[in-house]
């Protein structure tokens, strides 16, 4: 009796599981390839589907015709007499002739232009009959004119169609992320814990729901108001309360939420069809999908790796379905438009393969840039361990060897976290020199040389940084060896008792700082660990590690423990200069050090450093260690020996390591060519664009940084640092682990520095008997 | 008393005469033939490459004669996994089949208990992925066993390592284990005892002279079973303390696993062979005892 | 209460003997407490997954604070959660459409082995159990060496074997060489051993062909044993985690056991939400075939 009842107890559980899977599991399982969770992704099947049979059918993109005069886009919609396209300027164009021709039909009131193209917009949106709101920061002057960045006021604006303005009253405390308008006319607000709603005739405003989470963006689906934050809210504008969930598409753009699209772009688009009952179609980098509003199943039409979408530059700004075909506008103004093609394989024939451990920016963009003019390509980026799968290193690492050893391997490699000489030794890389020598650019020697072996090169770096010490000038220019370094941190400390003195907290951090400038002295010639070298570098990181936390106070160790990034569960170090100097600026600390990137974009690279720089009244050194000027590589480019497509893979390198990639494109790392740098140089001055960075200090104080085109004074700084570097430094993963984890314990006191030693090499021996 | 039937078996065979032996086994090679084809293709085969590939270099495939298992023998990593491999198996299968032996002779002494069996069958169900979860709960710097000992000790960096290894194995495998010893126990004949406790046999007599000799044939196939069980707790080693996990706990499959991402396949295949030698050499020292034992028990 | 129970029920069994010593029935009452302590101690891990997949990620993120930051601060514990939820089972089965996908690719990936192997590996064991035939015992041996070879030293090869007859990024890649995978032949073996000689030996004066002896006799004779083996290899197949690794490019066609391999503390609610309900199957199998697996382990037999 016991016994059939423990059977049909577990056979109903069996089966009260096996349903729960059959109500959301198949639905959501057979809802197209794409995988539904962003995580999921479909590759394997690129060619050619089980039979074997190529897949037939799929969305071609090409481009519509703008006039010069638009730069960039702020909305696409449909209007009564045609498509309709807000310039970043605010002007409204219209085309009546499925985009043949555009006209001008309206100009935004001046005060809108104006802050419009200065870009201090925090939202903007201009309804069906001409009314607009907007949103802008405005920073006071003082009595000389001087415009003083501790104090702005924010400014919010509703202009009706005859241009007349009407302030919103009741915002001054809410920072408004972003506005949306409906067909009746109103405007929706969100704030960080609100949705207002704004009367487009009158300017009345109500509170339309309060939110537990902030709002980023706001959408108008017909009846219903998406409110995305940290997640999907649905709002019933018709019934006027919250409406109900809709977890399918709530799962789905998980991902996508909390990320942020440039000023007037968005990282993802919602869209209700007007042509099809409850039909939503949602953009992403990943493609186009298709969901029933409350249905349980999300369908990729188009796949963004084969079209711009996947362009990590271009944010996105509206779509609208015009009969078969889609449109979408992209933040840098164009217009794309995507017909089905029966008669097009649903996959390119040729397939290139670019991997590496982790995703990168700067890589995405060379992959999107390259499929644009290689269409016959379909051109993947893998990066196994940026997706959400918990795979190992190791575990990624086994795959990839297999790939290799059975002729399957990528045809790009990226070698970041990868050992350079054991794939050299066994033959699987590609030889770049011809590749490299075709192209004309000049490549940094130092560079170059150190990844040869045997007169062949097989890795080129596509991003170069340098370590440096930051600090008064009188003070770091002749610190030029560690043990310098920590002289000067123990006089610091001496002047200096309380407060933060470089930007480390835990031992872990400092080893981690400090090896900047050290790593690549701890291996010998023939692979050994160098042993005096490791013991030196402890022994001095020691007496800076205790110059730093002899005085720092309890609350900055809190603050830094707060700070601390989380990687894999684990904490993680920003070793950038940027970052260290706006920890400077934070902590108020004398001395930072970290690594530059080889870059000069306003916003990034070397441009913010030397703007914190002047800021704080502080110059660089090269960073003094026991191996100094020797650069830290990332996006370390190879190409599989045996690669199919070995032609297009060497062509894709040059290309990513081109100065005409960095023309065409947007470079986040540094380089190692000095044409890009030239080349990034008469960018920026083409191109006058800026903007505000913001800081503040440990004590809640704010500033705000103007950021301009990089002086010339900073220019020639970055190059000369870049003229000290020797080569890039390769010390071996495990070396450096080693010595991170078991240094650490001698920065403690928990062993003595010979001790620590004794336990590297122990470690690190297994590794080299190997 | 299994063992004497199928003795049995066997001499009836041979009074019946050798025609019904061919007969039967080229038979019988009907029911093994679809097994035997899988086998023959996706597991001979590619442990035949194996062997080859043992003989040439990593990638380009050079015939270098015994040159790798040189290489590998004379490999300090190497030796070092295989003693360490040597040793966990030496420490973990004893301590496993003794204690699961015990808990079955407990249980096979109190009926009642049986009931209670299912409560060391759960850890078996345990993926690996979650195991490594509790193991860093339990023994990593901040775990519970710090935290009650009041110290900061890092266990599974330690030579501690090694015990939590082999505690996570026992643990898990030790319900398994036991029904297994039980199966064996209750198939021994309750006449044999019985009669030896007439005879006047004491109960750790009775035990060393009746029950153990009787388990001996069970004994192979538990051993052999625990085996491979141990070698998958490399996977939670791996998993917790990753490619070179304290010095203790280096196994064979970490330093194959090392290998195989360093592409190091000569190696690799030479290693692999000289494992599958020993574990060979093992398997066969394992059947004489039960052969022997069988001879015992049947004469 | 549990042990009051215990000790009148064996009061009662040993009433027969009469005479008992009083000492005997109070070790063995120790005894009995002893087993289902350690018993106890066993499933506690278990049990803390439990407890831990009903703390919300806040929660888990602030026992495990000292953990993450890797300071000096120890992770604390409340088997009852602060603020108990359901939050991560939610996500997991209604709000996870990669869960539901990954767990029926398990789901169908194990019974298509289980399957394959009752009608590959059962016929293989009992020529095994009952022929003779020239080369046996040196294949036999050789069945077990393979069995024992980790799977990392076959992985390149066994790929090159897969590639070659276009099995690579398919589920057939997953579930063909576990369907020949030997283990469950060396187990099955055991209790085909076990079957009386007589009992052969009369079904075929009887008439009975070879297919005959086979399905009427050793089949119904070894049904437990061969449970048992299909339940190990459940197991086996449901926690995969290499193969699928090397062999499935294509993550749509990933099992569950990939879902989280490894877990990072700040995630570990969900983590052990998702284990639980991996267990959870795992015990439906057990708790559906528990019997069948206790005399199967029996019948497989251990008899020999």
């Amino acid at each position: 009796m016991k016994k059939r009842m423990k059977r049909i107890l577990a056979l109903g559980l069996a089966a009260m599981l096996l349903a729960g899977c059959g109500l959301s599991g198949p639905e959501n399982g057979d809802g197209g390839q794409d995988g539904a969770a962003g995580n999921m992704g479909t590759q394997g099947s690129a060619v050619a589907n089980e039979e074997g049979q190529t897949v037939m059918g799929r969305y071609m993109e090409s481009p519509i015709e703008l006039p010069e005069e638009i730069e960039g886009l702020r909305d696409l919609r449909l209007g009564g007499e045609g498509a309709e396209l807000i310039a970043r300027d605010g002007s409204l164009y219209r085309s009546r002739d499925q985009g043949q021709s555009w006209q001008l039909e309206s100009q935004a009131p001046e005060e809108v232009q104006q802050a419009l193209n200065m870009g201090v917009d925090s939202y903007y949106c201009q309804n069906r009959s001409g009314s607009s709101v907007l949103g802008y920061i405005q920073f006071q002057k003082d009595e000389d004119g001087n415009t003083d960045f501790e104090n702005y006021s924010r400014v919010n604006l509703l202009f009706l169609a005859d241009g007349s303005r009407i302030p919103l009253e009741g915002l001054e405390q809410e920072y408004i992320n972003t506005a949306v308008w409906d067909e009746k006319g109103d405007f929706y607000l969100g704030s960080s814990d609100r949705v207002y709603r704004v009367n487009g005739e009158d300017g009345s405003m109500e509170v339309l729901t309060e939110l537990s989470t902030r709002c980023d963006y706001l959408t108008v689906c017909g009846q219903y108001l998406m409110i995305q934050g940290e997640d999907l809210q649905i709002y019933d504008l018709a019934e006027n309360r919250m409406g109900e969930e809709d977890p399918a598409l709530g799962e789905f753009i998980l991902p996508w939420l909390g990320r942020y699209g440039d000023v007037g772009s968005r990282p993802y688009l919602l869209y209700l069809s007007p042509q099809e009952e409850k039909s939503l179609y949602l953009v992403t980098d990943k493609g186009l999908y298709r969901h029933t509003l409350f249905g349980s199943t999300v369908e990729q039409l188009i796949d963004g790796s084969l079209c711009s979408m996947s362009n990590p530059l271009l944010g996105l700004v509206g779509v609208l379905q015009m009969g078969d075909a889609f449109w979408v506008a992209y933040s840098n103004g164009d217009l794309k438009q995507y017909v089905y093609d029966p008669t097009a394989s649903a996959m390119p024939e040729n397939l290139l393969r670019v991997w590496g451990l982790y995703a990168d920016e700067d890589m995405e963009r060379v992959v999107s840039a390259f499929a644009q003019s290689h269409p016959d390509f379909y051109i993947t980026y893998e990066h196994p361990l940026s997706e959400d799968t918990g795979m190992t290193k190791e575990d990624a690492l086994k795959v990839l060897s297999t790939e290799l050893a059975t002729g399957n391997g990528p045809d790009v490699l990226l070698l970041d976290g990868l050992s350079y000489d054991t794939y050299v030794e066994k033959g699987v890389l590609a030889d770049l020199t011809a590749a490299l020598e075709g192209t004309g650019e000049r490549y940094m020697d130092a560079v170059r040389t150190s990844y040869q072996r045997d007169g062949g090169q097989y890795a080129m770096p596509m991003s170069m940084a340098l370590p440096v010490l930051m600090g008064a000038r009188d003070q770091i220019q002749n610190v030029t060896s560690l043990a310098d370094l920590a002289d000067l941190a123990e006089a610091a400390r001496a002047s200096r008792p309380q407060g933060s003195l470089f930007g480390f907290g835990s031992a872990r951090e400092a080893l981690e700082l400090l090896a900047i400038g050290s790593s690549d002295s701890w291996m010998n010639e023939d692979g050994g660990i160098n042993r005096e070298a490791v013991q030196e570098f402890l022994t001095l990181a020691r007496r800076i590690y205790d110059a730093q936390t002899s005085g720092i106070t309890l609350r900055e160790a809190e603050a830094m423990e707060e700070q601390q990034m989380l990687v894999e569960g684990r904490p993680a170090i920003r070793t950038d200069a940027g970052y260290q100097l706006g920890n400077a600026m934070y902590f108020g600390q004398p001395y930072a050090m970290g690594l530059v990137n080889n870059t000069l974009s306003v916003m990034g690279g070397y441009n913010t450093v030397a703007v914190e720089l002047e800021l704080l009244d502080m110059a660089l050194v090269p960073m003094p260690g026991q191996s100094p000027n020797m650069g830290k590589a990332s996006n370390i480019l190879a190409v599989n020996e045996a690669s199919k497509v070995k032609e297009q893979a060497l062509e894709l390198v040059a290309y990513a390591l081109s100065s005409r990639f960095c023309k065409e494109s947007y470079l986040l790392g540094g380089t190692a060519n000095w044409d890009v740098l030239e080349a990034q140089i008469s960018k920026d001055l083409e191109e006058e664009v800026g903007g505000y960075m913001g800081f503040e200090d440990i004590n809640g104080k704010e500033y705000a940084i103007n950021m301009d085109i990089p002086t010339q004074e900073a220019m020639e700084t970055l190059r000369q640092l870049m003229e000290t570097c020797q080569g890039v430094g390769q010390c071996d993963s495990r070396v450096y682990e080693a010595v991170v984890e078991e240094g650490q314990k001698a920065l403690t006191g928990e062993l003595t520095v010979e001790e620590a030693v004794k336990e590297i090499e122990k470690k690190v021996a297994l590794y080299l008997a190997e | 008393m299994g063992l004497k039937e199928k003795d049995r078996i066997c001499k009836t065979k041979k009074l019946e005469g050798s025609g019904r032996r061919k007969r039967g086994g080229s038979r019988g090679l009907w029911f093994l033939a679809p097994s035997l084809l899988g086998v023959g293709y996706l597991v001979l085969l590619p442990t035949g490459d194996v062997l080859r590939r043992s003989f040439t270099t990593a990638l380009s495939g050079q015939w270098v004669g015994l040159a790798n298992y040189g290489n590998v023998l004379t490999n300090p990593a190497f030796r070092l996994a295989a003693g360490n491999t040597l040793r966990f198996l030496g420490l973990c299968l004893p301590l496993l089949l003794a204690l699961s032996l015990l808990l079955a002779l407990v249980v096979c002494q109190i009926p009642r208990l049986e009931r209670f069996k299912a409560l060391y069958l759960l850890p078996m169900a345990v993926p690996a992925a979650t195991v490594v979860l509790v193991w860093r709960l339990l023994f990593s710097k901040q775990g519970f066993l710090n935290a009650w000992m009041g110290t900061h000790v890092d266990f599974m960096g330690e030579r501690t390592a090694l015990l939590i290894l082999v505690g996570s194995y026992v643990w898990k495998n030790l319900g398994y284990t036991m029904v297994l010893w039980l199966a064996g126990l209750k198939a021994i004949p309750a006449q044999l005892t019985e009669a030896a406790r007439v005879d006047g046999a004491g109960r750790v007599r009775c035990f060393f002279r009746i029950t153990l000799p009787n388990l001996k044939g069970s004994a192979y196939t538990i051993t052999v079973l625990s085996m491979l069980n141990a070698f998958k707790s490399f996977r939670e080693a791996y998993l917790v303390s990753g490619a070179y996990p304290q010095e203790d706990i280096y196994l064979l499959q970490h330093l194959f696993q090392n290998w195989y991402t360093k592409l190091d396949m000569d190696k690799l295949a030479a290693g692999a062979i000289l494992m599958a030698l020993a574990l060979g050499a093992l398997s066969l020292l394992l059947q004489r005892l039960w052969d022997r034992a069988g001879d015992e028990s049947g004469g | 209460m549990a042990g009051m129970k215990f000790q009148t029920r064996f009061g009662k069994d040993e009433n027969g003997n009469g005479g008992m010593v009083v000492k005997k029935k109070l070790s063995k009452y120790l005894l009995g407490v002893v087993f289902i302590g350690l018993g106890a101690i066993i499933c506690l891990p278990v049990l803390l997954l439990a407890s831990g997949s009903l703390a919300d990620s806040l929660e888990w993120r602030q026992r495990a604070m000292g953990y993450l930051r890797d300071n000096q601060e120890y992770i604390t514990w409340r088997w009852i959660p602060a603020y108990p939820t359901l939050e991560h089972y939610k996500r997991l089965l209604f709000l996870s459409p990669a869960f539901f996908r990954l767990f029926w690719n398990s789901l169908g990936m194990t019974g298509s082995i289980l399957l394959g192997q009752l009608v590959v590996a059962v016929p293989a064991a009992w020529a095994f159990a009952v022929y003779r035939f020239r080369g046996r015992n040196v294949l036999f041996s050789l069945y077990v060496i393979l069995m024992l070879l980790p799977f990392q030293v076959t992985m390149l090869s066994k790929y090159l074997v897969l590639q070659a007859v276009g099995l690579i990024d398919t589920r057939w890649a997953m579930i063909l060489p576990a369907i020949f995978s030997t283990f469950p032949v060396f187990l099955i073996y055991r209790s085909f051993a076990g079957i009386p000689a007589e009992l052969l030996e009369a079904a075929r004066v009887d008439g009975a062909g070879e297919w005959q002896s086979f399905i009427r006799v050793g089949l119904p004779a070894a049904q437990g044993g061969i449970l048992a083996a299909m339940i190990l290899s459940f197991l086996e197949s449901w926690n995969m985690m290499e193969e699928p690794l090397t062999f499935l490019q294509d993550k749509s066609l990933w099992p569950l056991s990939l879902y989280l391999p490894e877990i990072a503390m700040d995630q570990a609610g969900y983590a052990c939400g998702a284990s639980v309900i991996t267990l959870a199957v795992s015990l439906f199998v057990f708790a559906i075939f528990h019997d069948a697996l206790e005399q199967g382990i029996i019948t497989s037999g251990l008899k020999a």
